[in-house]
């Protein structure tokens, strides 16, 4: 309102609870445009759906996001690709923070990204916002019922859905812009290491999958081992001449210069054939100069060897083949390992220990970073959020105060301005409104046809049911309601004044008005009205009041209300008597008064006209109103009382 | 006499708290979330009444946290009482037609 005087910003205002639990909730000053656009969902969709609308419920019935399911899926998706697969409690531990914290990081990029927020997050939150009085002290007082403690508890137990609302506040307050910049740095600052953390654990699972393949085929080959051997111990006889037969086999074969385990039937009987072919030519060359007898015996040997593995094989290893009883042999030639033997067979135990270590160091370096960075978000995040509160809240709470303070200032000096403006309209007009007015064919124009008496008739008998307050209210509106009907000048000028009273709807200046200032008013303006009653014939000895009635008036205006009356009387027809003379006010206006008051005249001399009102009505402070003519009101009675104006006759 | 709501009855409540709502909205501050808190709470009361009653009893407990829908409270209490109300209105109408008028 350009008329208003703004106070200086009021630095000494006091912030409470109250103020910060404001700025949690994101409250802010005089949301005229939120008012507006729930006032248009109230006319588009009335009341159900508007209040459908700003509850959120209208978006949740076409697409809800149910984030509880979003954090289940991801929670499962967690638990089925966990890496770790060694059982030991320190593992399950690191892969339990693991999980923990690609929770977390996930999660502080939801917020990040203005995402839903899971359970998991409102916990983790909620046990930082329960370190902080200041935070859980404003929530409490804006939840009738709750306490500051309570509020902490359920913060600190997690349980935030057991006040409603809860839930909402703390997302609203992770989401805010500011809090929004401020987990932006907690990103910049941790230096979250997720991609190298991911690397570390793929490697780890490649290692770990290797190493756990190898140890299981070991680990089996030990058991298949054991088993060998305890079966040999129970069964000695029965693998005793297998166990001969294959201690000779060996003997021979590795004279041979064989290995038992590569040995095939054709390949010794092609040997052998081959040695009996070169012996059976080197028998006949006995006589030939070049002939060795050395040669001659060792191939016999070779050949022997020969016949006795071909026997050896034909005999005791074939049949055992034939009958498909290998396993025997296997048992016994696994029984006769050592260990390491046994190791060595399956695996290369040197890479196998390398990858371990590996392993170990990989590990180790993945906890590290875990840890570094679990440490870094944790403790940033309360700082973070502390510092939040501290320098974002609570200065929207100082701010929140300030704006209380000063809008309490504003709206104080704004009702004094209104109430006096409201005053100076009744002083100027209230009296034309008691009239009724008509239009005047032959002179053009609105002008009076008479008191409406009813309607004061009725006014002074609202009094019965109505205080001060619903009193002005009925004056006020009854300006309101003939203003259509007076000469437009008069008319333009209250309209100006309505626009001063109340900016936004000239129409209604009863709602820009306290209660109390509509108390003060009907205070001034009743008597008057009753005087104007009395004036016009009205006995007041007839006004009957009960008790009861009798004592609110007197509380309402006063044991001098009766005087007050009789002086706004006095005054009613002092100001008549100086206008008309010896006119009675009570007899009506006569048609020259209807022609002087006619728009014509008003037209042709606005400022006669406006003496001769004022004269007529008593008024006073029209300057105020009608500016540039104020000096000449000073004169108005006497001007007026010139005016030979239509014959009064009073009836009292 | 505590009537069972209709849906006109409900429609008529909606409206007219709707209308102390914006009131609210004009006299106090309240925050978006605030406001849909409020809004839930309505609805879902509002929408599991069956009676004036219950209707009264959830809105008078409100209007001690939000005083701007105490007037709807005498409202919906009038509702209740309309019977005896209309006996009160035709007395004062014998009472007003019997006062002194002007001479």
């Amino acid at each position: 309102m350009a008329d208003v005087v703004v106070p200086e910003i009021a630095t000494s205002a006091k912030v409470e609870t109250r103020h910060a639990a404001a700025a949690i909730l994101g409250e802010t000053r005089a949301q005229q445009e939120d008012v507006l656009k729930i006032q248009t969902l109230r006319q588009e969709k009335e009341g159900q759906g508007m209040f459908r609308a700003v509850s959120g419920r209208e978006q949740e019935a076409v697409a809800e996001p149910d984030f509880y399911d979003i954090d289940r899926a991801e929670a499962v998706r967690i638990r089925e690709s966990g890496r770790c697969t060694k059982d030991s409690s320190e593992q399950k531990t690191i892969n339990e923070r693991a999980k923990n914290l690609k929770i977390n990081a996930d999660v502080l990029k939801e917020i990040y990204e203005q995402g839903d927020l899971s359970p998991a997050t409102i916990e983790a939150i909620s046990h930082v916002l329960a370190k902080i009085p200041g935070f859980y002290t404003a929530i409490a007082s804006h939840f009738p019922g709750q306490t500051p403690e309570s509020v902490q508890l359920a913060l600190k137990n997690g349980t935030v859905d057991n006040i409603t609302g809860l839930r909402e506040i703390i997302e609203s307050h992770l989401k805010s812009d500011g809090m929004k910049q401020r987990l932006a740095k907690i990103f910049s600052q941790v230096g979250y290491k997720g991609e190298e953390i991911d690397n570390l654990s793929a490697d780890i699972e490649t290692l770990e999958d290797d190493i756990k393949q190898k140890e299981e085929a070991i680990s089996k080959e030990k058991q298949r081992r054991q088993q060998a051997v305890d079966y040999v111990k129970k069964n000695p006889t029965e693998l005793t001449n297998t166990g001969d037969a294959i201690t000779a086999l060996d003997q021979t074969a590795k004279e041979l210069g064989l290995n038992i385990n590569n040995l095939s039937i054709q390949y010794i009987e092609q040997q052998k054939n081959s040695i009996e072919a070169r012996y059976s030519e080197l028998i006949k060359q006995r006589n030939h100069p070049n002939y060795s007898q050395e040669t001659e015996d060792s191939l016999k040997v070779k050949l022997d060897n020969y016949k006795q593995l071909e026997n050896y094989y034909k005999e005791i290893i074939a049949p055992i083949k034939e009958a498909g009883n290998l396993s025997k042999l296997d048992i016994y030639k696994l029984s006769q390992l050592t260990e390491s033997e046994l190791i060595v067979s399956i695996v290369d135990q040197k890479q196998l220990n390398k990858d371990k270590n590996t392993l170990i160091s990989k590990r180790h370096d993945r906890k590290s970073l875990q840890e570094k960075y679990e440490g870094n978000v944790n403790s940033t995040l309360e700082r973070s959020i502390k510092g939040y509160f501290q320098e974002v809240i609570l200065t929207e709470a100082r701010e929140n105060a300030q704006a209380e303070a000063r809008k309490k200032e504003e709206d104080k000096t704004n009702e004094e301005g209104r109430e006096k403006k409201t005053e100076d309209l009744l002083d100027n007009f209230m009296k034309l409104s008691f009239f009724k007015w008509n239009y005047d064919t032959k002179a053009h124009g609105q002008a009076v046809d008479k008191w409406d008496d009813t309607w004061i008739k009725d006014t002074v008998h609202a009094i019965k049911s109505h205080g001060p307050e619903g009193m002005a209210r009925i004056l006020i509106q009854r300006l309101l309601n003939q203003r259509g009907s007076l000469p437009t000048d008069i008319r333009d000028n209250i309209e100006e004044v309505l626009k001063k009273i109340n900016k936004d709807s000239p129409g209604d200046p009863l709602t820009a008005l306290s209660g109390e200032s509509l108390r003060k008013i009907g205070t001034k303006f009743v008597p008057i009205l009753f005087g104007a009653a009395k004036a016009r014939g009205y006995s007041l000895e007839r006004f009957k009041l009960t008790g009861p009635q009798a004592e609110a008036m007197m509380a309402n205006y006063g044991p001098d209300f009766w005087d007050k009356i009789n002086e706004n009387f006095t005054k009613f027809n002092q100001e008549a008597e100086k206008v008309f003379g010896q006119l009675n006010i009570a007899g009506g206006l006569g048609r020259k008064i209807r022609q002087e008051l006619s728009a014509d005249n008003i037209m042709q001399n606005k400022l006669a006209f406006l003496l001769k009102l004022l004269g007529i009505l008593g008024v006073v402070g029209l300057s105020t109103l009608l500016p540039g003519i104020g000096p000449l009101l000073a004169v108005g009675g006497l001007a007026g009382g010139a005016a030979a104006i239509g014959g009064l006759k009073s009836k009292s | 006499m505590d009537e069972v709501l209709t849906a006109d009855d409900k429609k008529y409540i909606y409206n007219l708290l709707a209308d102390e709502f914006i009131q609210g909205l004009g006299a106090k501050y309240l925050g978006k979330y605030e406001q849909k808190i409020l809004s839930k709470k309505i609805l879902d009361n509002i929408g599991k009444s069956q009676t004036w009653g219950e209707v009264i009893n959830f809105i008078d407990d409100f209007s001690k946290t939000y005083s701007f829908f105490q007037p709807a409270v005498s409202v919906f209490k009038a509702k209740i009482n309309h019977g005896t109300e209309a006996q009160i209105i035709n007395k004062l109408e014998t009472y007003i037609k019997s006062s002194p008028a002007v001479n």
